[in-house]
């Protein structure tokens, strides 16, 4: 149902998230995640453009690292999400907390102006 | 009663020795017929040639009869006693043909021994000795070559059987000794005999002590059987005697086939002696691997498997030292050394493995990239020569490994690798079972919690709700099994306003549960207060964030009726947005506005996030508050309910002046189920229906 694939470019960490994250799912997505934190990464792209669905467990695991993000003083930034997927975001108000971006190159932007 | 039956059930043994008693009455009867049947002169001398065979024929066959009540079926632990009851009728058999023939050693000089007729009874006394010893002999035999006969065995046994009764009818016949057609018969029945004779499966389950006991055994049986073929023989051409055992064809293919099979017995059971160990220690495998199965319904802990599988494999292959690594996702790699060996450095043995890769795979730091079943390895060690590597895959993941040690280089066959495989396997299948056990039990206890979640969520929801005049009010929840919260309810803060809430608690099972009593809590502690509906919200926040897990939020719209005003004034917090549908201009409006949700933001900036939204109603206007679950509701195709689908339904339904409130609700719950189809609900869904008159 998931399916999370991680890749590295100059310093900038790409999580790519596939499938639904539901509560189930949303176990990997915590590791993933939690993961790059420890690994200490500063750019942290999630890649949604195939994430079909996220259910209010998958929100909060985003939710859940907002404030270790800020604390770490690293760049996370969600790219490619779908309208559906972002309208989900937006109602809960929680684009209003992450960064959220349409394209990967934004993404890119994004992280590399502000460090 | 009980008395009276008693003496009976007691005299039982008494009447079957009897029984063994007439037997031999019978038989000196029958002895007594045939010399006074030989001795009277009306008998004439043809009837005197067959009339003795005659006699001996029926009591030989009435013997066999006797003997296969005697002698019943035999199983594996039986042979050996079988063998035992065999050798010792042969051997009384030898005695009463010896006991005999002293007496007439001692007698010889006197007049009635020498009487023809006195040593042709003594004579016939000795060859019923003889064939009652080979009647048994023969039953004997048949059981044994009959033991996991096949069809063939069977119809060959019934032939020689058939053939024997033909003999018998043919020895009436006067057949001489050793004359062409005697000859014939007897090499036929000869084969036959031997042919039987090979099939000697029981011998294959006897251990080396029974094949030891057994072929003493079967040796002095087959020193009596000489002895009587030697006595027959001896008597053969004695003038003396009025009749000659040797001219009787069925004792002759009796003794002969007894001869032959206890030969071949002895001969087989000889050889088989060294293989014997083989024999044992496969049995011993086989008891290996169903101690192995056995302990799993005794319900072992993991450990016991290994150690047992330790003790199998080692025993199994002979090797003298061995360990079993199991590492389990995520975990360390635990090894597990045999108990009943002395321990031993784990590292150093896997250093003298001379093979890199293996080396790094069986610590544990790399996944072996080949994906054989077994690895052979030469060692260099002090002690070890050689090793066995078998990996251990349980649920299909491999997981662990298995290793023998041997002290000789290439120390393990082909049939070790197989016996070691075996009992790998089996024992993964044990530890397998042993987990999805555990699994049944966890999946039980889930059941039981979500059972007690559903139990609290349906407790904590109100049974009535309150509104005002001015306006109807229904709700529909439908409680999923495992996920959500859901939660409505209602506070009249005075005659004129009435405060509600719905609510959307995220996480599962009974999380869900705690939050939503949580929820309960701080709305009613917080609703009496008369807060506005922002400063409720900034509190409830304040208040559920410092008891919320890390991954758990709460998304709500909270809002107040005033009938005075006719206004609904309320926030949303991160919640779906309210409709509502304004009979005046016969349109729909979502009212979605900032929001966020409650336990996302755990400080003071939240209030930045928030708006207070008012919405005047008018007399036929309808209010739709509802969760997330109705619109995310999927068919079997996935395809969700959607928020467009709810705003047709809803617009459709509130535009009918002659609905209730109740009405509404009910037919959107339809619609929703008419969408779901089969498929059972994922999620907690609850609507909320104001309909203002």
């Amino acid at each position: 149902m998931i399916n999370i694939t991680k890749e590295s470019e100059k310093n900038i960490h790409i999580i790519k998230v596939e499938g639904d994250v539901d509560a189930a799912s949303s176990i990997y997505l915590d590791k993933a995640i939690s993961e790059a934190l420890s690994l200490g990464q500063k750019r942290v792209l999630i890649d949604c453009n195939q994430l079909e669905y996220i259910s209010s467990a998958g929100l909060g695991v985003f939710m859940s690292y907002i404030q270790d993000f800020e604390n770490s003083d690293s760049r996370f930034v969600l790219f490619g999400l779908s309208d559906r997927v972002a309208g989900v975001f937006e109602i809960l108000g929680l684009d209003q907390l992450l960064t959220i971006v349409k394209t990967k190159e934004e993404a890119l932007i994004r992280v590399s102006n502000e460090i | 009663m009980y008395k009276f039956l008693k003496p009976v059930t007691s005299h039982l043994p008494d009447i079957r020795s009897f029984g063994s008693h007439l037997n031999w009455i019978v038989l000196l009867l029958v002895n007594l017929l045939i010399i006074v049947s030989l001795r009277h002169e009306l008998i004439t001398p043809e009837l005197r040639n067959w009339a003795p065979h005659l006699t001996l024929n029926m009591l030989l066959v009435g013997l066999l009869f006797w003997g296969r009540y005697q002698i019943g079926p035999v199983d594996r632990p039986s042979f050996l006693p079988l063998l035992i009851k065999l050798c010792t009728l042969t051997g009384v058999g030898v005695l009463v043909v010896l006991f005999l023939e002293a007496i007439m050693a001692l007698f010889s000089g006197s007049r009635l021994v020498s009487d023809p007729f006195f040593a042709t009874m003594v004579y016939s006394l000795e060859v019923l000795a003889g064939g009652a010893v080979l009647t048994g002999l023969l039953i004997g035999f048949k059981r044994l070559i009959l033991f996991e006969k096949t069809r063939l065995m069977m119809i060959t046994w019934r032939l020689f059987e058939y053939a024997l009764v033909t003999t018998t009818v043919l020895s009436l016949f006067n057949i001489q000794f050793q004359s062409l057609g005697y000859n014939i018969i007897i090499i036929g029945l000869s084969g036959l005999g031997i042919l039987l004779s090979v099939h000697l499966k029981w011998v294959g389950y006897l251990d080396f002590r029974q094949k030891v006991q057994a072929l003493g055994v079967l040796l002095v049986q087959l020193v009596c059987l000489l002895i009587f073929a030697f006595f027959m023989y001896f008597y053969a051409a004695d003038a003396h005697l009025l009749f000659h055992a040797v001219d009787n064809m069925l004792l002759v293919v009796l003794l002969i086939f007894a001869l032959i099979a206890t030969t071949f017995s002895v001969l087989v059971i000889f050889f088989n002696l060294p293989t014997s160990s083989v024999f044992e220690k496969k049995l011993e495998d086989l008891n290996g691997i169903k101690q192995l199965q056995q302990s799993l319904r005794k319900r072992q802990s993991e450990a016991d498997l290994y150690q047992l599988l330790l003790q199998g494999g080692l025993k199994a292959t002979d090797a003298q030292w061995g360990w079993v690594a199991i590492q389990r996702e995520g975990d360390e790699l635990r090894t597990h050394q045999p108990d009943e060996l002395p321990a031993q450095s784990i590292s150093s043995l896997i250093a003298a493995i001379s093979d890199a890769q293996m080396q790094k795979w069986l610590r544990g730091t790399s996944a072996t990239g080949r994906k054989k079943s077994y690895y052979l390895l030469p060692v260099q060690h002090p002690v070890y020569k050689s090793a066995l590597v078998v990996p251990l895959r349980i649920q299909e993941t491999l997981c662990g490994h298995l290793v023998l040690l041997k002290n000789v280089p290439e120390g393990f066959n082909k049939d070790a690798v197989g016996i070691a495989r075996l009992f790998a396997e089996q024992t993964c299948l044990s530890v397998e079972n042993l987990l999805l056990l555990d699994e049944a039990l966890r999946s039980e206890r889930y059941q039981e919690e979500m059972a007690i979640a559903r139990r609290v969520k349906a407790s904590l929801l109100p049974d009535s709700i309150c509104c005002n005049a001015d306006c109807q009010l229904a709700v529909c929840s439908q409680s999923a099994d495992d996920v959500g919260g859901d939660y409505y309810d209602a506070y009249r803060l005075d005659e004129d306003r009435v405060a509600l809430v719905v609510a959307d608690v995220s996480g599962h099972g009974s999380s869900a549960a705690f939050t939503m009593s949580q929820l309960k809590g701080v709305f009613h502690s917080l609703v009496p207060q008369g807060l506005s509906c922002s400063e409720f919200l900034l509190q409830a926040n304040s208040a559920l964030s410092r008891g919320l897990g890390r991954t758990t939020f709460v998304t709500l719209v909270y809002g107040v009726l005033d009938r005075r005003s006719r206004t609904f004034t309320f926030v949303r917090a991160g919640h779906c947005p309210v409709i509502h549908y304004s009979q005046k201009s016969g349109r729909l409006s979502q009212l979605g506005g900032k929001g966020m949700g409650l336990g996302l933001l755990r400080n003071n900036s939240y209030q930045e996030h928030i708006e207070e939204q008012t919405i005047a109603y008018g007399p036929g206007d309808a209010l739709l508050l509802y969760t997330d679950g109705i619109i995310e509701c999927r068919n079997a195709a996935g395809e969700e309910f959607g928020q467009e689908r709810l705003l047709q339904h809803f617009g459709a339904l509130a535009a009918q002046p002659q609905h209730s409130a109740q009405e509404v609700c009910t037919q959107l719950q339809e619609a929703l189920a008419d969408h779901a189809g089969l498929q059972q609900i994922q999620d907690d869904h609850t609507t909320l229906v104001l309909k203002f008159s």
